[in-house]
């Protein structure tokens, strides 16, 4: 690239004209001179870039080239601003370069100056005289060479090296991130529309207990991650905040008072009804069975008869009701006894830190709830014996024939205080129908995070990965892809009819050494879950495990084992 | 300070005059003197700017003669004084006599020998400070004060004076005021062997080189007016000042040499000088503008009698000429 040189000397040149001249000159080779050393630059940084992308086995992505662009553009500009030159250091750089002793400088300026004299003339004739022989194109030498060769080579490196391949591993860690994110999406949403589903079939007693909106918002915080730890994380807070609501509707006491009562009246066949519904924990049926034992007959002279037979079977019942009462009392008192000593090892414990404590003192005010509800029964049984043994004595009065109004009011008022009582105990056994199904409602949320989490750990396919809902068969009809009857999903793929793989296997168990009972093992199984969850977390310190332990032990303890422990203890005693 | 009816025709004129009388001077007295162009240059240079200049060499090395020699070949009246311990100010500027005229006694200014236009003062630093202190006035104002009375000296008038740099017993120092009054400081260096030769030859025959006259006093006064009219560019004028500010150990800018040696730097005396010099330089360039060169090749002579050095610059044997050089390349 060679410049033509100016000729300052023309007819009617000024030195100053000459001097733009060659600014422009110097200014343009400056120019290019910025480009190449910003291209070396740039070059270099984009080929380290390139190179680490490369290396690391991901495609150089495109933001590295256009940041490098932006980067050539802003360095040559900010390089040319710094180096380039007005007239006056034009002027220096012409004197410097070709030893014109502050000739060019000195004319430039005697040029600008209003009054001048012979001298000054003089010089700019003389300054003229030099400058014609010079050649503008030397002051500043184009790049070439190293700088010229590195200004080409380097960014050239770079952008070939955005033509490497991504190694498999990236491919395969992408396409795994992009699957983790469907699935986090999925499971979200499925997680969504079942708690929706769950929240909008709970009656309102039911949603008291649920807390509609801290459970949406417990939804509404699950965020779809690339990073499965992150979904694990997420999946299990949720479960755990879950599991923890469900755990203080835990009423195990009042469900031992119930389990008594449904043994003492299981006996009787005029409470057999009554007895097996509680036994099969229908506290709704076991609540409309109980209101068939109201006092129904009028108090009157007439009606004796058929209102003595219906307080003997309510004494019946009360009676019943009122062993088992006792029976549950003496055994909570052991367990009190029991758990306070657990309390007070637990209290012991010198590191259990904040959360340990505050799920112990959670847990205590479910166990004091629920005491409060077992209380709450036995009080209501012992007020229907109170009433039905009043009313017994009243009728007892009448049955001498001495059966006078005041005895009859007295008889109304018993039997209705009776009656009363009754309504309160079928209220209760409403209510804790209602609790406990908020509570299976809460276990489903979590065991359903439970699975998801399984799902995020690839152990299980996803919960919500396609089939049809509970309790619906497939058919030929959606075989063979027509839309669903619900709407959800228009298309099911069709397959051949009997062609998939078919279970043929049994799996052998030794006989007579299960468990039987579908909620039992439902249960077991979502007390191990916990239990191995929280024990096996790495930040809980080992005495509030085994504290922890002690008291999932103690509340998940059958009452089958209690009496088996009970009978011990006899034993022991004798 | 630009002459803006002067034409170029005219300002062509003076410069070729000016280079014309410089070279035949220079020319006449490098007949005599040999080896020494650098030094009779400085002196030409100093005397077409109005300036006195202090000689420093050892004896012997000419540099009476060559004073003799620029007085002849100037053609200006020639006084010599030889300064010695016992020499009073009135020996130099003059004293007031008793005179009988006419039968009447009365007294009359008895002009001394600085009443000339080239005036040697021999071995100056021999003189008490009392002595050397008689020049202050004559050689700033070109003047003379006795009982009261100024008498104007002729023009041109240069003091041209020597010192031996070697003998320090019964010397007394030029105080820094004298030494500022003189614009250049120039050291005669001594000849080498080839040198020694050529003067050999030429005073060791029966007709030594007569030095005839090329020029006269009012030469020497036009050029000193011609020397004046060159211009200067304004950042070329700077030049000179940041070289003089450089000079003071507490600028910001100066060297870290300066800073340390240093004690008091150059007066704007010296800048004055660089500016006449350098000017004087230009033109024996053939150039009608003043470049930082020019500055920069007078710098040493005009700084270094200027430059006082401190206690430690004393002691290490600090070379002044060292510590100019290190300005100019600082502004370089």
């Amino acid at each position: 690239m060679t410049e033509q040189a100016p000729k300052p000397n023309n007819a009617g040149a000024s030195v100053r004209e000459a001097v733009d001249a060659a600014r422009r000159i110097v200014n343009r080779r400056l120019l290019v001179r910025s480009l190449a050393i910003a291209c070396t630059a740039v070059g270099a940084a984009a080929c380290v870039a390139a190179a680490s992308f490369a290396i690391a086995g991901t495609g150089v992505p495109l933001i590295v080239y256009a940041v490098a662009v932006v980067l050539l553009a802003g360095t040559t500009a900010a390089l040319w601003l710094a180096c380039r030159r007005d007239e006056t250091r034009v002027a220096a750089t012409i004197d410097d370069k070709f030893a014109l002793r502050d000739g060019v400088r000195t004319a430039v300026a005697f040029e600008s100056a209003s009054d001048v004299g012979g001298y000054e003339t003089l010089q700019t004739h003389w300054t003229r005289d030099r400058l014609c022989e010079i050649d503008a194109s030397k002051l500043v030498a184009p790049p070439r060479g190293r700088l010229l060769a590195s200004a080409i080579a380097l960014p050239v490196i770079a952008m070939l090296l955005g033509f490497a391949p991504e190694s498999e591993a990236v491919k395969r860690e992408r396409a795994q991130r992009a699957d983790t994110i469907a699935l986090a999406e999925e499971l979200n949403k499925g997680i969504k529309d079942m708690v929706e589903e769950e929240l909008a079939s709970a009656d309102e007693e039911e949603a008291e207990h649920l807390d509609p909106d801290e459970v949406r918002e417990l939804v509404d915080k699950l965020e779809a991650s690339s990073e499965e730890a992150e979904l694990l994380r997420q999946y299990a807070e949720m479960e755990q905040e879950l599991a923890s609501k469900a755990a203080s509707l835990d009423a195990a006491s009042l469900e031992g008072l119930l389990a008594e009562a449904a043994a003492q009246l299981s006996s009787s066949p005029e409470s057999a009804d009554l007895g097996e519904a509680l036994s099969q924990q229908n506290l709704e049926q076991a609540a409309r069975e109980l209101d068939e034992f109201k006092l129904k007959a009028e108090v009157s002279e007439e009606a004796l008869d058929r209102k003595r037979a219906e307080l003997k079977k309510l004494a019946s019942l009360a009676k019943r009701l009122a062993e088992a009462a006792r029976k549950h009392d003496a055994r909570g008192s052991r367990a009190s006894s029991t758990s306070t000593n657990s309390d007070s090892r637990q209290a012991t414990s010198s590191a259990n830190g904040d959360q340990a404590r505050d799920g112990r003192v959670s847990e205590g005010d479910a166990v004091d709830r629920e005491m409060d509800e077992a209380e709450r029964l036995a009080q209501q049984i012992r007020e229907l014996e109170e009433a039905v043994r009043e009313a017994e004595e009243s009728l007892g009065k009448c049955s001498n024939g001495q059966c006078t109004s005041s005895d009859l009011d007295r008889l109304a008022r018993s039997s209705r205080n009776a009656n009363d009582s009754l309504q309160r105990m079928s209220d209760s056994l409403r209510r804790s129908s209602a609790r406990r199904s908020a509570q299976s409602r809460l276990s489903r949320m979590a065991s359903m995070l439970s699975r998801s989490q399984s799902a995020v750990a690839g152990q299980r396919q996803s919960p919500f990965a396609g089939g049809q809902q509970a309790g619906q068969g497939s058919s030929d009809r959606q075989r063979d892809g027509q839309e669903r009857e619900d709407g959800q999903g228009t298309e099911l793929a069709a397959g051949a009819k009997s062609s998939g793989p078919s279970q043929t296997s049994i799996e052998e168990a030794d006989s007579g050494d299960g468990v039987s009972g579908l909620r039992g093992s439902a249960t077991t199984a979502d007390f191990a879950r916990q239990f191995e969850s929280f024990i096996e977390r790495p930040d809980v310190p080992a005495e509030v495990k085994d504290g922890v332990k002690l008291y999932l032990e103690n509340i998940h303890r059958s009452p089958e084992s209690d009496e088996g422990d009970d009978s011990k203890e006899d034993g022991s005693d004798a | 300070m630009t002459d803006a009816t002067l034409t170029p025709e005219a300002a062509q004129a003076d410069a070729e005059k000016f280079v014309e009388r410089f070279a035949a001077i220079r020319d006449e007295v490098c007949r005599l003197i040999v080896g020494q162009p650098e030094v009779v240059e400085h002196v030409l240079m100093a005397m077409a700017c109005q300036g006195h200049v202090l000689l420093e060499g050892v004896p012997g090395l000419g540099k009476t003669t060559l004073v003799t020699s620029m007085a002849k070949a100037v053609r200006v009246d020639y006084g010599r004084v030889q300064f010695t311990p016992d020499l009073l100010p009135a020996d130099i500027v003059g004293s007031m006599i008793l005179v009988e005229r006419d039968g009447e006694k009365r007294l009359e200014f008895q002009r001394g020998p600085v009443f000339t236009n080239l005036l040697l003062a021999d071995e100056i630093n021999r003189a008490t400070p009392k002595t050397q202190s008689a020049l202050l006035e004559t050689m700033q104002e070109r003047s003379v004060t006795v009982a009261g009375t100024t008498t104007q000296l002729d023009r041109p008038f240069f003091v041209l004076a020597t010192q031996n740099p070697i003998e320090s017993d019964g010397t007394y120092p030029l105080p820094e005021a004298q030494l500022d009054r003189f614009m250049f400081k120039l050291r005669v260096p001594s000849p080498t062997e080839e040198q020694l030769a050529t003067i050999l030859d030429r005073t060791g025959g029966l007709a030594p080189p007569e030095i005839g006259p090329v020029a006269t006093g009012d030469d020497l006064i036009e050029m000193s007016r011609i020397v004046r009219q060159v211009p200067i560019e304004d950042s070329v004028k700077r030049h000179i000042t940041r070289f003089v500010h450089r000079t003071h150990p507490e600028t910001d800018g100066a060297p870290a040499n300066v800073r340390r040696f240093v004690r008091h730097g150059a007066s704007p005396r010296a800048a004055q000088a660089m500016l006449a010099a350098s000017r004087c330089r230009a033109l024996l360039d053939g150039r009608y503008h003043v470049s930082r060169d020019d500055i920069d090749s007078v710098a040493a002579a005009s700084l270094r009698h200027r430059m006082i050095l401190s206690f430690e610059g004393e002691a290490e044997g600090i070379d002044p000429d060292a510590l100019v050089h290190e300005i100019a390349g600082s502004l370089r």
